[in-house]
């Protein structure tokens, strides 16, 4: 049985195949069309998962949406009447989009795709976001949690997993919301929405929480997490341009942060309230999952939703919360609603027993050493191609060792958000310019971002305080930020962020045996089974899908090495690609865009 | 709060619902609420109001009506009092002297005053027709108001309908005098019925409810002012009746009372030295053959054709005159020799004289009156006249200061909305839309204006019926989406959102429309 799932018309559209209850590719439109965030109908990625599943869409048995646009469009219009007329701006510039496309999904999907209107399904937005972490995960049965900005009417869900059924059994319904909540901070602290959240949690660490009784002056939270904002704080239920009203500024005594500073200052205040947000968020999802724990009963928690992109709040979340085990999907986001809303209607819906958890994240594309050579070749490019694998991985782990900064290409790409060793940017770890050389040369963003360590899964203890560091899968896709040992932070200085942590990524042989022994033997050489990893992207660039993207990225950057498979391009090789498509992005969603 | 909120934009979004309604009832000319152009006059009835500035439209004809201060369709006078050396010639009667139906340049009064002055006679033309009218009240407003102007000639039009209305106290909602079959004035003060209440006098949707709820009711038997002669299979019109060779009862006593006004009326300008002429106005099936037969297909339904007469209106009114030693002049030979030359006198669905109607009964008038020699020698004709039709406009066309008005101030959005485009480029692409609308819109109006009017509407039905088409054509699997969305928002109990959701569909419709059509986009965009 195939099963497509979509997600689109918001940020990150995405398509997932589900065969037989595997997960056989999955991948984000961006990637095709180089447009970051694409929100478009994904057609590229469609074509691309139904190449990789062998089939084409009349062979698909049902499509489904992540979403559910009716609910979404009622919410919408409840809403803009709730605060009406102050939200007349909003409701037009929503409306607009909305009467054009989003309203007419169903149609347009079954022309886009010439699928029958029978074989479409649609997916309630957070049981979409359930369904992709508990249907992915190990469990046999498991408590869900899913955590976003909105979905429908939902911002928040706790559910129960049992086999292939999930119940949903409480939510949070807009406009309150943790998500936006911390989506109206990340603009208090002067970035974009739906764009400038990581980098609020990258701040993080360089400020002190002297806020957070502040914020919950903003805020009633329950005994089980639930929340309720004060909303003459917020605006983003009826500004167009504004998450934000005056009385937020007074209530801190200070107006949100000039967003067009950029990431270019530091400013103490500032780095104090995402220190504050950052305790505030966490200490909800406690409760939440605590209270979760105490009505399922469950010994495992499955995690969802764009606030489970917070790494740091994750780690959190099993370190110091109740359950025993925690499995992120390696695209908690929107994207990842794609997978969830096959895998609903696969599992939940036809009552197919449940498939394989999902132990990587190595779904998209990948291309073949003939490939590359063509394309090396078409462009007149010099490269060098070592055929014996392990003379190759020698070579890159050397290179690595002096110093060079390189870029990794290699197998499928990674689904969701992190570059996991196929298409990454690497470096060693151990110096500590590479952290300055690596945002300013090479991604060009701001100094204060930091870099994310690969380490061999059965030595990530000896670096990192992460207690049986193999078993946890979100792990495996970079999804927790965990302290770096003490005694060892003087060896992996580029990774180690501020407060001490890294954002760690364990490598399995199983799953990327190359990028495996490539780390190993980096280890050898060094002592350090460690690299430093960053997505293979410039700052606004959609991470590189193709040869040809990662040859451009390469030649704009200051990389040293490009290593595409076994093929080594060296740096004086660097040279334009006119056809060669190249966006670069930079900004978030509009508040109508994040609420709608 | 929240409750407010939620009252407040239901509130918009009905009234939104209400006004797309209002617009759409207001393209059929019928529900088109109407200005109008009298106000209650308490002796009169009513009466033309002083400085009325009036539009009507109609697939037909589209005019206006400009009431002088002094309460007439004529330029305003600095005083009632006739000018020395003038000759004055006062015209009385009903919406045909009022000119319904044409603007100033094409009604015979105003035909006939060019015509003498380009002859250089000092003849002044006193237009007194008022909508609604019968003839007692003309007889009413010259003892009233009349005599002042100090006419030299008098001419009285009365029309068949005159002569059952003269024997009525009410037409439609109003008051009126009439006469006894003695001359003599029968009512005095009368009372002011009052406006009718504003939604019923400025909205389209009003009136189409005061229809529906006049439908439901309907009583049973002939309604007021019907009546069904034997052998007719639906009711008759009173007004209608002296039409028939066999009227009834009723008709002897209204033509009893037109007599008396006219013989009232002989009296009057008697006093005041001036000659009356009575000319009787012919009714559209008295001169075009066609005509009747249609007029017993719809007003006379089942009644055999030798039982009736259109021309017996005009001979009781030529007859009564002649009674009562007053002059006349049938116009019907005339206009019968120009129908038989294959002119329309008349307007197709109107009743009343379209422009080549008037300009006839202009002419006809005029050389009758040369004949008769009304004009006293001191006013003889010094040069040739000529019906010469006075130039339109005079400035540019409306159509170009619509365009105009609409090119700035869409230009002007349009910038303000992209503003990261060129401001000559975006009054340029805003400019070519609407050339593209103007060009079909004037070009279709030009169309359907040469067609003959029965065939119009029938075209304008067609094409509107073919563009919707077109839009569910395009709309495709979307149609079934939108029955979904109201389906589900009917189930989960948000009824009260409708009208607003059915606001938002129909424009997201025309947009999905716009954005798949280059036949139809410049229409649509230019719409939003």
């Amino acid at each position: 049985m195939n099963i497509l799932g979509l997600s689109f018309y918001y940020h990150d559209s995405a398509a997932a195949l589900v065969q037989d209850g595997k997960l056989v590719a999955a991948a984000e439109e961006e990637r095709f069309s180089r447009v970051k965030h694409d929100s478009g109908f994904p057609n590229l990625a469609i074509d691309f998962a139904l190449r990789m599943g062998g089939i084409t869409i009349h062979d698909v048995d049902y499509v489904v949406f992540y979403e559910k646009p009716f609910v979404k469009f009622e919410r919408m219009l409840i809403s803009a009447m709730a605060t009406f007329p102050r939200s007349s701006a909003v409701f037009r510039e929503s409306m607009q989009r909305w009467v054009t496309d989003k309203l007419w999904i169903k149609s347009m999907m079954s022309k886009e795709m010439g699928v029958p209107g029978s074989k479409l399904l649609f997916c309630d937005h957070h049981m979409s976001h359930a369904a992709s972490s508990y249907f992915t995960s190990p469990f046999k049965e498991s408590a869900i949690l899913t955590v976003d900005g909105a979905g429908e009417w939902s911002t928040a869900t706790m559910g129960i997993g049992r086999d292939n059924k999930i119940e949903i059994v409480k939510e949070m319904r807009f406009p309150h919301s943790l998500g936006l909540l911390y989506s109206a901070f990340t603009a208090y602290c002067g970035f974009e929405i739906n764009e400038g959240e990581y980098k609020l949690m990258g701040m993080h660490p360089y400020g002190e929480p002297k806020y957070v009784d502040k914020i919950y002056e903003l805020i009633h939270v329950g005994e089980d997490g639930s929340l309720w904002h004060d909303m003459k704080y917020f605006a983003y239920h009826y500004s167009r341009n504004s998450t934000l009203t005056d009385a937020f500024g007074e209530h801190f005594g200070r107006p949100a942060r000039d967003p067009k500073l950029g990431d270019k200052s530091l400013d103490p205040y500032y780095c104090d309230m995402a220190a504050s947000i950052q305790v505030v968020t966490e200490q909800v999802l406690l409760k939440m999952i605590g209270y979760l724990h105490k009505v399922s009963g469950m010994k495992s928690l499955c995690l969802a939703g764009g606030v489970a992109l917070n790494s740091v709040a994750n780690f959190k979340l099993l370190r110091d919360g109740p359950f025993e085990d925690v499995y992120i999907h390696p695209a908690p986001g929107d994207d990842g609603g794609s997978v969830g809303a096959a895998y609903w209607a696969y599992n939940h819906l036809l009552g197919q027993p449940r498939g394989p958890a999902l132990d990587h994240a190595y779904l998209g594309s990948e291309y073949s050493d003939d490939e590359i050579r063509a394309f090396l070749e078409k462009n007149d490019i010099a490269y060098e191609y070592i055929e014996d694998d392990e003379t190759f991985l020698r070579f890159v782990a050397q290179t690595l060792a002096d110093g060079q900064v390189a870029g990794w290409f290699r197998g499928r790409f990674e689904w969701g958000p992190r570059a996991l060793g196929s298409r990454s940017i690497i470096a060693d770890p151990r110096k500590a310019e590479m952290k300055e050389k690596l945002n300013a040369k090479i991604k060009f963003r701001e100094a204060f971002r930091p870099f994310a360590p690969s380490v061999l899964e059965e030595r990530a203890d000896e670096f990192f305080e992460f207690p049986e560091a193999q078993r946890h899968f979100p792990g495996r896709f970079m999804l927790y930020v965990t302290p770096v040992r003490e005694e060892k932070r003087g060896d992996l200085p580029a990774i180690t962020h501020e407060d001490g942590s890294g954002r760690l990524q364990t490598v399995y042989k199983e799953t990327n045996p190359a990028y495996h022994r490539m780390i190993e033997i980096f280890g050898e050489m060094t002592g350090v089974p460690v690299v430093m990893n960053t997505s293979f992207n410039l700052k606004g660039e959609p991470i590189v899908e193709h040869p040809s993207h990662a040859f451009n990225t390469f030649s704009l950057s200051g990389m040293d090495f490009l290593f595409m498979n076994n093929f080594i391009v060296r740096a004086d090789a660097k040279k334009k690609i006119a056809e060669t498509k190249f966006n670069l992005r930079h900004e978030g969603d509009s508040v109508t865009e994040m609420v709608s | 709060m929240r409750a407010i909120n939620v009252l407040l934009s239901v509130s918009i979004s009905l009234i939104l619902a209400f006004v797309v309604f209002e617009f759409g009832l207001r393209l059929f000319p019928n529900f088109r609420p109407q200005e109008p152009i009298n106000e209650f006059h308490p002796v009169l009835g009513w009466a033309k109001r002083p400085h009325a500035e009036v539009g009507r439209s109609t697939s037909e004809f589209d005019i206006t009506f400009e009431i002088n201060d002094q309460g007439l369709r004529c330029e305003e006078r600095t005083s009632v009092a006739k000018s020395p050396n003038t000759f004055r010639v006062m015209m009385l009667g009903d919406s045909f002297v009022l000119g319904y139906t044409v603007d100033r340049k094409d009604l015979f009064v105003d035909h006939l005053r060019h015509y003498w002055s380009s002859e250089e006679r000092r003849v002044d033309v006193v237009n007194a027709g008022t909508e609604g009218y019968s003839t007692d009240q003309s007889v009413l407003w010259f003892d009233e108001f009349g005599k002042a102007y100090q006419p030299d000639v008098v001419l009285l039009f009365p029309y068949e309908n005159d002569i059952y209305w003269n024997g009525q106290d009410h037409y439609n909602r109003y008051p009126k005098p009439r006469y006894g079959p003695d001359g003599k004035l029968e009512t005095g003060k009368l009372e002011d019925p009052g406006q009718l209440p504003w939604v019923t006098r400025k909205l389209a949707t009003a009136k189409l409810l005061g229809l529906f709820v006049q439908g439901l009711s309907k009583p049973k038997g002939p309604p007021p002012h019907f009546f069904q002669p034997e052998g007719a299979s639906g009711y008759v019109a009173n007004e209608f009746a002296p039409l028939l060779l066999d009227p009834p009862a009723f008709v002897a006593d209204t033509v009893a009372r037109t007599e008396g006004a006219l013989e009232a009326l002989k009296t009057s300008c008697a006093e005041i030295g001036a000659r009356l002429i009575v000319v009787p106005i012919p009714s559209e099936s008295a001169i075009h053959a066609d005509e009747k037969a249609a007029f017993q297909k719809n007003h006379l339904k089942g009644l055999d054709a030798s039982r009736w007469s259109p021309d017996r209106p005009v001979e009781l009114f030529l007859d009564l005159a002649k009674k009562h030693g007053i002059e006349t002049l049938d116009v019907r030979s005339t206009f019968h020799a120009r129908a038989g030359l294959g002119e329309r006198l008349y307007f197709e669905q109107e009743w009343h004289f379209n422009p080549d109607g008037n300009l006839a009964l202009a002419e006809f008038l005029k050389d009758e009156l040369d004949a008769r020699s009304v004009f006293p020698k001191e006013h003889a004709a010094l040069a040739a006249g000529t019906f010469e039709k006075p130039a339109t406009g005079g400035g540019l066309p409306t159509w170009i200061l619509v365009f105009g008005a609409l090119w700035l101030a869409l230009g002007g959005g349009y910038i303000a909305t992209y503003r990261d485009e060129s401001a000559p480029l975006s009054f340029l692409k805003v400019g070519g839309l609407l050339a593209c609308i103007f060009t079909i819109v004037l070009g279709g109006n030009s169309l359907v204006q040469k067609l003959p009017p029965a065939l119009g509407p029938w075209l304008v039905l067609t094409v509107v019926t073919g563009i919707l088409g077109f839009v569910v054509f395009k709309m495709g699997r979307r149609v079934g989406t939108i029955f979904e969305l109201l389906t589900a928002f009917t189930l989960r109990g948000h009824w009260y959102l409708m009208p607003l959701v059915v606001v938002l569909l129909t424009i997201g419709s025309l947009l999905v429309v716009a954005a798949s059509s280059p036949l139809v986009a410049p229409f649509i965009y230019t719409l939003f």
